[in-house]
């Protein structure tokens, strides 16, 4: 400083540092609202940035050391409220906010990193519904992630035994919350994995405030879980809760409770389930008897019972020639009468002989009678040859094929045989009779006979 | 349901015997098999059933809670006590 008549001079150095000094003093510690703008981040891990609103703008510097405990990411646009020292750059004679403390507004910390990462893992595709494994029906060794001490493990240990008393649990020791519980979290589920051989696993911690529950929505929770080969029910907090770890996970449970439920059902339901089976499977076998006996029928055709049914067959032609013949022979008969009658009537007619012509009709009636008796027994017996014909038909039908003394001949391989040519001198082969089967070795065998 | 010799067919596990035994089922209901498929099919699925029922024994119940050195890695193991 120096002195010029009434002047004080100072050298711009001079001022900026009294400048410095006196805003440094005064604008220490101080709390700052304004928008986010131009923010950059460049490698070094500082953010520079300017903060204004509709009157004017100041700089900022974010350092390295603070800006890497922040834990929602800050954007552009963003209304947010910081918390630092003013400081004054001498060499551009700039003066700038050294930014300590960063926070948003209008929405707490927690609840924006929460929907920031959300978003950032839903659009890498974590949460896509093909990536979900399906749980096992029945698993048999389940994995838990939790804290030993909680009501959580307690609830799912409970629920689990209950459904399904014979299951393996093992219970991998973990924080679920405090800050070391992410890791702890994270390193559970990949040890799990690791040591391989569980069904599924369940990551589950009972209620708590949004920010007990948040190394639920930690990034390394959601990569760990998301990387699990293992399948994986989260259950975090009470059923109004809902955490990163809930959308990556295959299956959100609601409760810790809840997410026991859905890992296992009921051994007893598993067990009617598979007798309601057997019983369908005995059922269908059973009530499917007579279409398989008609299966029977082509596989064990037989040219021995092959030339009877064609007999029959033939015989029941015959019988249906004969009702034609007999119904021809019959019409025929009949226009012959009814012909006769004309020319009687002619007659009668031309030598007007009434009393004859009554004579006639009384003979006519008695003809008729006597034509539609004959015709009636001759259908009646007909029909009682088709009758006849016909339980000779089912008794050859294949329903009895067994019950009349014909087998089924098995290989040792449950092969049917229908040739010899098919078995060897020395095949262990399976009779099956109509009731029971015999247990035989082929002696001797002829390839060639056919009936 | 591809071979004809079921005995060759060993279920994956408890899910899998489970479904084919009910594709069996099915199978059979709709009796449109020959007499040696259907005897086939419902021999295995008698073996199924008995599969099954033998899964739903073969855990053995145990609780244990995994002891971890301070880099959070296993070193043993021991029953977990739940005081209900």
């Amino acid at each position: 400083m120096s002195r010029d008549a009434e002047r004080t001079i100072y050298s711009v150095g001079e001022i900026t540092r009294h400048i410095k000094n006196h805003l440094e003093n005064t604008f220490t510690g101080i709390w700052i609202a304004g928008e986010l703008s131009n923010l950059k981040r460049p490698a070094s891990g500082h953010r520079y940035f300017t903060l204004k609103d509709d009157q004017a703008q100041i700089s900022a510097v974010m350092f390295q050391s603070e800006a890497r405990r922040v834990r929602f990411r800050p954007e552009d646009g963003m209304a947010v409220l910081v918390w630092g020292h003013i400081t004054v750059y001498e060499p551009r004679g700039n003066y700038q906010i050294r930014v300590k403390r960063i926070e948003p507004r209008g929405k707490g910390e927690l609840q924006l990193a929460f929907e920031q990462l959300k978003a950032k893992l839903e659009k890498e595709g974590l949460f896509a519904e093909s990536l979900k494994k399906p749980l096992p029906l029945l698993p048999q060794r389940v994995g838990i992630v939790t804290s030993p001490s909680g009501d959580a493990v307690r609830d799912v240990c409970r629920i689990l035994h209950r459904r399904y008393p014979n299951l393996e649990v093992l219970v991998y020791p973990a924080k679920v919350q405090g800050s070391m519980a992410a890791a702890e979290i994270a390193q559970g589920v990949r040890v799990l994995n690791r040591l391989g051989g569980f069904d599924v696993l369940i990551v589950t911690r009972g209620g708590g405030s949004l920010e007990d529950l948040s190394p639920f929505n930690e990034e390394s929770v959601a990569r760990a879980i998301a990387t699990s080969a293992i399948p994986i029910v989260s259950a975090v907090g009470h059923e109004a809760d809902f955490t990163i770890a809930d959308f990556v996970a295959d299956r959100r449970a609601a409760t810790p409770s809840a997410a026991a439920e859905i890992v296992v059902e009921r051994k007893e339901d598993f067990q009617r389930h598979v007798t309601v089976l057997k019983g369908r499977l005995d059922k269908a076998i059973l009530a499917g008897r007579d279409r398989l006996e008609a299966k029977v029928q082509k596989v064990a055709a037989h040219q021995a019972f092959m030339a009877v049914r064609h007999g029959v067959e033939r015989r029941s032609q015959q019988v249906d020639e004969a009702d034609y013949r007999i119904r021809g022979l019959v019409e025929r008969r009949l226009a012959t009468l009814a012909k006769r009658l004309d020319e009687t009537t002619r007659r009668l007619e031309a030598q007007r002989m009434d009393h004859k012509l009554g004579q006639a009709r009384a003979t006519l009636q008695a003809l008729s009678g006597r034509l539609d008796a004959a015709e009636l027994k001759t259908r009646e017996g007909a029909h009682r040859t088709l009758g006849r014909l016909g339980a000779k038909l089912d008794a050859l039908s294949p329903l009895g094929v067994l019950g009349r003394g014909y087998s089924l001949t098995w290989t040792a391989q449950g092969k049917l045989l229908r040739r010899a040519a098919d078995a060897a001198v020395g095949d262990a082969v399976r009779v099956d009779l109509d009731k029971g089967s015999l247990h035989c070795r082929v002696e001797d065998k002829d390839d060639e006979r056919t009936t | 349901m591809t071979s004809e010799q079921p005995e060759d067919i060993k279920p994956k596990d408890f899910e899998d015997a489970l479904k084919t035994l009910e594709g069996i089922v099915r199978e059979l209901e709709q009796g449109d098999l020959s007499l040696e498929k259907s005897l086939a099919r419902y021999e295995h699925g008698v073996r199924l059933a008995r599969f099954c029922n033998s899964k739903l024994e073969e855990a053995e119940k145990r609780i244990e809670l995994l002891q971890t050195n301070e880099d959070g890695e296993p070193v043993g193991r021991k029953p977990l006590e739940l005081n209900e």
